[in-house]
């Protein structure tokens, strides 16, 4: 009925929107951009765990929103709303063979599930990167703080393990989401991160916002570091200043990821923020984790 | 020889033809740029535009963000129409627009205004020729 509006503005105005879609911009353009946080590591020193607290207020959750605590270098950790009456925990590791179809993985590169928790979903997953996945159907609520804490460990013999963990304060135990092995790879905690995108693109005129506390990571012999810096930085839709509705950075001593919605409060990419220091290290009963 | 009046009109159209060169012209894609309410059933947004409508509460806004308020001139690309119809079109404003079978190219809708940020432009089915007659 209408494909295209034309606007001519007085002189010196710019306009921003989705201009082109090359790289099928306009799917990427309509599910908004998505804005991540990386966190600081100390140089110089080996990490295996990270831990990370997310709460999302009511109303800040519409349908196709990821929230992505624990980030790493080779996969994501975070939960999702997948419908208005289904919500998930969802973890995930890429293959060290790069395609977007899993048939194609070589068997010598394919993600082995270790171990999984009571009532979670393993399979493989692909479209953008291809490895193994898990998830738990688990209705979390708005409103209220869920911890995240995973490991990143070589096994010597050329391999990683990844493991994550997910704690609900109205369960009070760590339930164990999997655990998986990365062939060909041989790494501690790389490139802690968080992000913030939807999956849907008729929901990206809605905004969704999370808060990201208490970061901590430990090394092997359970020695805890605070993470208190963190880059903000957005996805392509983001740098190529097609949409401009994103935020995040630091607020009432937490961080904070914002997009979608046609907000102007916008925060520069690339800019570095802070949080203060809790000094109240994750108390982890290591001995129980299952 | 040349009247003071001619040289004066001559100054101001020189002076407004400059100002329509120095008019920005951006031309926004329906398909990267907008959403439907209510959702609940889904008409597809394409590169062409969106399928055709039926229902008089669909609403399609599409988003554009402006560096400044300005005031602009508007336009809309139908590539083919296919039953004669009215649509409003609101941009801080709304204006009504009659469409007849077969238009199709670019409709001027005369000048809007645009805010500083973000900026919803709101298109609405108000009638159309199937509906009428069913």
């Amino acid at each position: 009925m209408i494909s295209q509006v034309k606007l001519k503005t007085q002189p010196n105005i710019s306009l921003s929107y989705v201009r082109d879609n090359e790289n099928n911009r306009f799917y990427w353009g309509r599910r908004g951009p998505s804005v991540h946080l990386s966190y600081t590591f100390p140089a110089e020193r080996n990490f295996k765990w990270f831990y990370n607290e997310i709460t999302v207020q009511p109303g800040d959750d519409p349908v196709g929103s990821y929230f992505m605590a624990n980030g790493f270098a080779e996969g994501y950790f975070g939960i999702q709303v997948n419908s208005t009456s289904e919500r998930r925990i969802l973890f995930s590791v890429w293959s060290p063979f790069k395609t977007d179809n899993p048939d194609e993985i070589p068997e010598e590169q394919q993600i082995k599930l270790l171990k999984k928790g009571e009532h979670v979903y393993t399979g493989e997953f692909g479209n953008e990167g291809s490895g193994g996945q898990s998830y738990l159907k688990y209705n979390w609520k708005a409103g209220v703080t869920y911890s995240f804490l995973n490991s990143v460990e070589p096994d010597g013999m050329g391999n990683t393990a990844y493991t994550a963990y997910f704690l609900d304060p109205e369960v009070g135990e760590w339930i164990l989401i999997a655990s998986f092995l990365r062939p060909q790879t041989d790494t501690w905690y790389k490139r802690p991160h968080s992000f913030l995108e939807n999956f849907i693109p008729t929901a990206g005129h809605l905004s969704r916002k999370g808060t990201y506390s208490n970061q901590w990571a430990a090394d092997s012999d359970d020695n805890w570091t605070e993470l208190t810096e963190a880059k903000f930085t957005g996805d392509d839709i983001a740098r190529r200043g097609y949409r401009l509705d994103f935020a995040g950075g630091s607020q009432e001593g937490q961080f904070f990821l914002k997009n979608g919605g046609f907000f102007d409060e916008m925060t520069d990419l690339n800019s570095m923020h802070h949080r203060p220091a809790s000094g109240q290290a994750p108390l982890i009963n290591w001995e129980k984790l299952p | 020889m040349l009247s003071i009046y001619n040289l004066y009109f001559l100054i101001a159209m020189a002076f407004w033809q400059n100002l329509e060169l120095q008019q920005n012209e951006f031309i926004i894609p329906i398909a990267g740029n907008t959403y439907q309410t209510p959702s609940e059933k889904p008409i597809k947004i394409t590169a062409s535009g969106w399928e055709s409508w039926s229902e008089t509460n669909t609403v399609w806004s599409t988003y554009v963000h402006s560096s400044a308020s300005s005031q602009v001139d508007l336009e809309i690309y139908i590539p083919s129409q296919t039953a004669n119809a009215t649509i409003s079109v609101d941009l801080n404003g709304s204006k009504k627009l009659q469409l007849q079978a077969g238009q199709s190219g670019w409709v001027n809708l005369g000048d809007f205004q645009l805010h500083h940020g973000y900026n919803q432009i709101l298109f609405q089915g108000v009638e159309k020729a199937e509906l009428i007659s069913a």
